[in-house]
């Protein structure tokens, strides 16, 4: 059965849960508890946060989270090609060859659009 | 018995996040919710026997889509105004429509599917019958999609770079 398979899978999901859990109570019991207002900001080390953490974001994060998920779906793609590869050698090799072709042509137009670049 | 409770499980996991999906008072958060509804369904795609479909499910929806949306709501320009309103006075109607909705759906799968579900038994490495399937009778559907992601791409620097202007 498959559902039998993953059942290692959820005990390890739910030990390392439980170990996780165990280690965080045991430490909140143990430590001595001495906050103060450095140690509280939110990087203790770090410059001083301006402002708030919901401010509006710049755009360009937006397109590169975009060519993410489309080159995302691009490997999804690989996946079940590479297993068959060994069977069909030539003639896949060649199609894959045209399917990232054809992918490469976009990526190649979003580096001289100069998208990848981080202009300040 | 093992399976009902895989499926109890996986069923809490999906639905009652995505519940919180709806009524999450910030959209952000609401966001949020949608990762364990995703993975839930990742994990029936696993109990179904669909690894693959499983695997993309969590990398292409929770890795990537989850991002982009996210990211899409910090775009928008009233994120950071607690006095914005996500909620109207239909949610009785709109869970009225989504339970007929449900029915209907619920209805029209078992009745022209059940049987077919009831029979199958889950079918081992799909992954291997995906790419046989990718690379014979669904070569040209396949090389098409890398025009459509080819299009999606330009598409999405076009607009970026209006936006800038």
């Amino acid at each position: 059965m498959t559902i039998n398979q993953y059942l290692i899978v959820a005990v390890f999901f739910f030990i390392g849960l439980a170990f996780l859990a165990a280690l965080l109570i045991l430490s909140r019991l143990i430590r001595p508890s001495r906050p103060d207002q450095g140690k509280l900001s939110t990087y203790e080390c770090g410059m001083k946060p301006i402002g708030q953490s919901w401010g509006r974001f710049n755009i360009r994060y937006y397109i590169f989270a975009l060519l993410f998920v489309l080159f995302d779906v691009e490997a999804a793609f690989i996946f079940p090609w590479a297993v068959k590869l060994g069977q069909l050698r030539l003639f896949a090799f060649v199609e894959m060859l045209i399917f990232l072709a054809i992918l490469a042509v976009g990526l190649i137009y979003a580096w001289r659009k100069g998208t990848l670049e981080w202009l300040e | 018995m093992g399976e009902l409770i895989t499926f109890l499980a996986l069923a809490f996991i999906t639905v009652v996040p995505a519940v919180m999906v709806v009524g999450s008072r910030n959209v952000f958060h609401a966001g949020l919710w949608l990762i364990p509804t995703l993975i839930g369904v990742a994990g029936f795609y696993l109990t179904l026997g669909a690894e693959f479909v499983a695997a993309i499910q969590v990398l292409i929806y929770v890795g990537g889509i989850m991002v982009l949306l996210l990211f899409a709501i910090l775009l928008t320009r009233r994120i950071g105004d607690p006095e914005a309103r996500l909620h109207n006075r239909m949610q009785w109607w709109a869970l009225l429509f989504a339970l007929v909705i449900g029915v209907i759906l619920h209805l029209s799968i078992r009745g022209q599917f059940g049987a077919i579900y009831a029979a199958a038994v889950p079918p081992e490495g799909t992954t291997a019958k995906m790419g046989e399937a990718l690379l014979g009778p669904y070569l040209l559907p396949f090389e098409i999609a890398s025009i459509v992601l080819l299009a999606a791409i330009i598409g999405a620097i076009v607009l970026a770079r209006g936006e800038r202007q």
